[in-house]
């Protein structure tokens, strides 16, 4: 049942659609600008609903065909997976994307300065300590945590070498 | 070509088992997400805290054969990002019940729930304090001289730092799991954060480190089909019961994500994805430098072919910077977590990894 060949139309489909996918995904990558997005998911999408409406019209059922169509669809995303990585694998999308870490992170720290003192303000109202205020108190705990193992440490050491003093005692006498 | 009639039967046939598979589907889905919608346990393996400093927590498990190998294995796994638990994920899925199952006594570096108040934590104090600390601790517990030494992904650079300055650690064997060492070949993540114009230093200063949310938007923009290619192979695979069990477990976890320290993540940027400062033997600790070549120990190192993380010449680069005349190399298919952990590494990956340590315990 499932060893028959599928109908080679279907893979010709397919094969035309990895095709023009690729090409596709390959000129978006070598735009030295990002490409605008609604230009890139319409031919995208337009590709998608072609390929889909040429294998429903022009197939023929097929014992194999819901093993072929998760196949297909493994494939497509795998194709679909490598197009943005193409994308994103270039030096305009990088760009793009730390001078947008860049605004949102100065923009952040401008409305966290302005708002800190009414929530530090608010905090010491409701007697409740503040982040800055419970880090500060991790790393002290830390701190004592760090002192302690190396007193461990040392007392160990000192141990070892009385353990071994009286050792070496026993056997000489 | 066969005649019609068989081809209307077989159809007819393949309809049927279809139905029947999503028949079944649809009853697991009722049955796993929404009349027991938990997920499984996870990190199960019976083990004791054999050292604790603020978060961390060096793990024992407890040896599950009669004979113990005399060597402790100590896994060392990434900081930050995610939780350690998919080394442990179910029973029959994870890499430290099967090691231990096969007679190793097995210690495990848990960096736990990294956050804000961790952004002071760097390579420097990792290497030069937790690392001895912790060897110490697993020499002294087990009773041994020596230790394997297993890093994974990230933790991979820090246990290469450690031997890199201090040549003569108690270490016998070297394992390095998916690690990057060449990070000029660092894949998507090179493109991103190896540049000057990424604002590190600002998003240290703002945050702390990397949040969770931040790390989360990172990685899977890597590959953003990810999660609809999961859906996808769950729907697919939804007449095992099995598959929805490992399933649940493996997405759990991959969205389980956890910060990274601001100190940490400066010199990841700065020094390594910029820099590549560790292969050209330029990263310094503290005034020392870290010489890859201190490494002599025997060495198997482990790449995924389909790691997009850390591609396989990242990984495979470590090859060459060191010393040690013994060392393996293996390539194999998979990811950056497929590799060591789910169903193809126990196939593959953890009977090599046996068989390596086998042959290196003597």
């Amino acid at each position: 049942m499932a060893n028959q060949t599928p109908p080679t139309g279907l893979f010709d489909s397919w094969k035309d659609f990895i095709e023009k996918s690729s090409a596709f995904w390959s000129q978006a990558a070598a735009v030295p600008q990002p490409p605008d997005p609604a230009q890139m998911w319409r031919q995208f999408l337009g590709m998608w609903s072609d390929f889909w409406s040429k294998t429903f019209t022009t197939q023929t059922a097929s014992p194999d065909m819901f093993q072929t169509a998760q196949k297909l669809w493994s494939e497509q995303l795998e194709t679909l997976a490598q197009g943005f990585a193409n994308v994103m694998g270039t030096d305009a999308f990088s760009t793009m994307q730390s001078k947008f870490f860049e605004q949102t992170l100065a923009w952040q720290d401008k409305a966290t300065k302005a708002a800190n003192p009414q929530i530090d303000m608010a905090l010491r109202a409701l007697n409740l300590p503040s982040r800055e205020q419970i880090d500060r108190l991790f790393e002290r705990i830390v701190g004592i945590e760090e002192r302690l193992d190396d007193l461990e440490d040392n007392t160990r050491q000192i141990l070892r070498r009385l353990r071994e003093k009286s050792s070496t005692t026993a056997s000489d006498a | 070509m066969a005649d019609p009639m068989t081809q209307a039967y077989d159809m007819a046939h393949a309809v049927q088992d279809e139905a029947l598979k999503q028949g079944q589907r649809w009853q697991n889905w009722v049955d796993s997400f929404v009349l027991n919608p938990a997920d499984p346990p996870m990190g199960m393996t019976p083990k004791d805290v054999v050292w604790k400093r603020g978060k961390m927590q060096l793990y024992r498990y407890h040896a599950q054969t009669a004979a113990l190998n005399p060597i402790p294995y100590f896994i060392v796994p990434w900081l930050g990002i995610s939780r350690p638990y998919v080394l442990d994920m179910l029973p029959g899925h994870s890499m430290i019940e099967f090691l231990v199952q096969r007679g190793y006594d097995v210690y495990m570096l848990d960096w736990g729930v990294i956050a804000e108040e961790d952004k002071n934590l760097g390579c420097a104090e990792i290497v030069s304090k937790i690392m001895p600390r912790a060897i110490d601790r697993i020499l002294e517990t087990s009773n041994a001289s020596q230790i394997t030494l297993n890093g994974l992904c990230l933790g991979g650079v820090i246990t290469a730092s450690y031997l890199g300055l201090n040549p003569e650690a108690p270490v016998k064997n070297v394992v390095s799991i998916v690690t990057p060492i060449d990070f000029a070949q660092g894949g998507l993540f090179k493109t991103w954060l190896g540049r000057d114009a990424f604002p590190v230093d600002l998003m240290v200063e703002r945050f702390g480190g990397v949040p969770p949310s931040l790390m989360t938007t990172g990685f899977k923009m890597l590959r953003p089909t990810n999660d609809v290619a999961a859906l996808s192979g769950l729907w697919f695979n939804m007449d095992r019961k099995e598959y929805i069990t490992v399933y649940k477990a493996m997405s759990h976890w991959a969205n389980d994500f956890i910060g990274m320290p601001g100190r940490f993540f400066q010199e990841l940027v700065t020094d390594l994805y910029n820099k590549n400062k560790l292969i050209k033997g330029e990263f310094t600790l503290r005034g020392r430098r870290v010489d890859l070549r201190h490494m002599h120990q025997p060495l198997l190192v482990v790449a995924a072919s389909q790691d997009n993380i850390v591609p396989p010449l990242a990984a495979k680069g470590l090859m060459d910077a060191v010393s040690s005349r013994d060392k393996e190399y293996l390539e194999m298919r998979g990811g950056h977590i497929s590799v060591f952990s789910g169903r193809q590494a126990s196939q593959v990956m953890w009977p090599k990894l046996d068989a390596w340590l086998t042959q290196h315990s003597v």
